[in-house]
């Protein structure tokens, strides 16, 4: 589970952070809104992708789709197939949750 | 299943693959620029649906173990499945598309037999059986 962090009032930054600090953090902030972004436009792909695969076959739920290649958040690293029954939140992801993006600290405290 | 619904699988299972490693790459920078792991959550996909489907009379985990390898004088394995109302015979060498397949029976599909053949087309064991 993730850690709540403590929301920082604009204050606390202006006065509690280095500017230097501050400039880097929004750089980096700016950057990881813009991945989460594409993350999200990814696995809405996917998701139309697994639904053609299943209208393919005529029947959703059975087709046993195979594990991503690579380490992915969400997923059984050591899993061959996607684990059904897995998935966790419907569209609100950490993704989705980035969307309203500068001036609020919700995306770093996720769920 | 049809060749041309196997390639059209195939080819999506590529493309979902490709935006996999993109997912891993776009989460590996995030937790690089935050400069410790980012608490990702994902969205929920149609992989992570069950179909609601009757226990009892369904071998599928079975069948699954039956499919070992090929003996020296086996060649490939004939399957014999319905599906949508017509009956289809395909002869695979890997047992692979055979798990997919069992993996994919339901109401439109059912697999009723497989068995391995020689270079002849002879059958040389019978190893799922529809009963």
């Amino acid at each position: 589970m993730a850690k709540k962090t403590a929301s920082l009032s604009f204050r606390d930054i202006v006065l509690g952070a280095d500017a230097e600090v501050i400039r880097q953090a929004h750089e980096a902030r700016v950057q990881i809104n813009l991945l989460i972004e594409e993350r999200q436009r990814a696995y809405e792909r996917i998701a139309a992708l697994e639904t053609q695969v299943e209208d393919v076959l005529g029947e959703p739920g059975v087709f046993p789709f195979p594990a991503p290649p690579l380490p992915v958040a969400g997923f059984d690293p050591k899993a061959d197939t996607v684990t059904r029954g897995a998935g966790k939140k419907p569209a609100r992801s950490a993704a989705a949750s980035d969307d309203d993006t500068t001036d609020s600290d919700d995306s770093a405290s996720t769920e | 299943m049809s060749a041309d619904s196997q390639i059209r699988i195939n080819a999506l299972l590529l493309q979902r693959e490709a935006l996999f490693v993109r997912i891993h790459e776009i989460e590996q920078s995030v937790s690089a620029l935050l400069r410790e792991p980012y608490p990702f959550t994902r969205p929920s996909l149609p992989s992570d649906q069950r179909a609601k489907r009757k226990a009892p009379g369904r071998p599928a985990a079975v069948a699954k173990d039956k499919l070992r390898k090929l003996e020296p004088d086996e060649t490939g394995y004939r399957v014999t499945y319905r599906q949508q109302g017509q009956v289809r015979v395909e002869i695979h060498d890997s047992p692979d598309a055979l798990r997919t397949l069992l993996a994919a029976q339901g109401a439109q599909l059912e697999v009723q037999l497989i068995e391995t053949v020689d270079s002849t087309g002879t059958t040389k064991a019978v190893l799922v059986v529809k009963t």
